[in-house]
């Protein structure tokens, strides 16, 4: 798989050079101003490695930005992304450095195979990061929500206590704590699922393990969001009920 | 007066007699001679005459029917009766209800919503790789 992917690469950078050096074939034949032009060329080609690189770099500052204001990341999750965005960040770096002092078509086209192979962070890093990020935040989320249902479930034992029937509410909190469980199922295991994934994974089993993940994090919301109106509901029937013998 | 009011008055009176027995120095002693019930409002006579028999206990069945004041709230009466200064506190269990708590902790939810609809937008496995 690494050598498809790396001939892909060289394929994709013959090309670029292609585009750049209509006239690279002839190198040996050619005045010296045609010489000018492949120069001219690889400069060209450098140019657009340095971006691609100055992308990836950017990127990375966002992500590792996002893990830190981060509220929600496991600490040990945290950890992980971060060691591994590092270690991308310092090598890309390193190529950087590389590419500037480049001068040859096969030089830039390695750096434009590592760049892209060894750390994957389109393809892989800023998915994960993201899948990373929305897991934890949906663990919280399900305590936030059973922090709710505690709430109006001490409301309704007040109510009771009062003399009110809150049984219909009292289902209605059971109700959504059964959907907040649920969606925690799905949402909990999601890190720890992704985050495991290296770059050699991209695309399979990546992909398909990244789709199922993002898959379980729209379910999982789903499933909170029926939580959220169960005991919205359960709310308002409480209301309704305390409410009604006041009036 | 009501039988029940007359009753008060008897249970009261009964009360006043128990205490005036009591060693004094020892008004607060808890046991035997302090009896707690909870009950609602309409039931405070009740709880008056329960009071004497200073065996605490609940009264049965408060709520909405039995409401008798005006607003019609069942409030639960929390008497403590102490043998020679008999004390009374009235709380309403549904007035402790805190619904702008419950309100607030639902709306809660909906911001948190949107945090983690823009965090899983965010997941886009179709940037690709390109250089």
């Amino acid at each position: 798989m690494k050598r498809t992917t790396r001939a892909i690469a060289s394929l994709l950078a013959g090309l670029m050079v292609v585009a750049a050096l209509p006239a690279a074939a002839q190198t040996d034949t050619e005045p010296p101003a045609s010489q000018e032009r492949i120069e001219h060329g690889i400069d060209q080609l450098r140019e657009r490695v340095l971006e691609a690189l100055d992308r990836r770099l950017v990127r990375i500052d966002r992500l590792q930005e996002a893990i830190k204001d981060s509220e929600t990341i496991e600490p040990g999750n945290a950890a992980h992304l971060t060691a591994d965005l590092s270690a991308s960040q310092g090598q890309l770096t390193a190529l950087v450095a590389k590419a500037k002092s480049a001068s040859t078509v096969e030089e830039l086209g390695a750096i434009v195979d590592e760049m892209v192979y060894e750390h994957r962070i389109f393809a892989l890093r800023t998915p994960q990061t993201w899948l990373v990020l929305a897991s934890d935040f949906g663990v919280s989320v399900a305590e936030r929500l059973e922090s709710a249902a505690r709430t109006l479930a001490d409301a309704a034992a007040r109510a009771d206590a009062a003399g009110y029937d809150v049984s219909e509410v009292e289902t209605l909190i059971d109700e959504a704590r059964a959907a907040t469980s649920s969606g925690l199922t799905l949402v909990e295991p999601v890190a720890e699922t992704v985050l495991p994934l290296e770059p050699a994974d991209v695309p399979d089993p990546a992909r398909a393990m990244m789709e199922a993940a993002r898959d379980d994090m729209f379910a999982g919301r789903d499933a909170y969001h029926g939580a959220r109106d169960t005991l919205r509901q359960a709310a308002e029937l409480l209301t309704e009920i305390v409410g009604s013998d006041a009036a | 007066m009501s039988s029940k009011g007359l009753a008060l008055v008897v249970s009261v009176v009964v009360l006043s007699a128990c205490g005036a027995a009591q060693p004094e120095g020892r008004p607060t002693q808890p046991g035997p001679m302090v009896a707690e019930s909870s009950t609602t409002s309409s039931d405070v006579e009740l709880t008056a005459t329960t009071t004497t028999s200073l065996t605490p206990m609940t009264v049965a069945e408060p709520g909405p029917a039995q409401a008798e004041h005006a607003g019609s709230v069942p409030s639960a009466t929390s008497t403590t009766a102490v043998a020679g200064s008999p004390t009374s506190t009235t709380t309403n269990p549904t007035e402790s209800i805190d619904f702008a708590e419950v309100q607030e902790a639902l709306d809660a939810l909906d911001a948190l919503f949107g945090d983690l609809d823009r965090h899983i937008g965010s997941v886009d496995l179709d940037e690709g790789e390109a250089p």
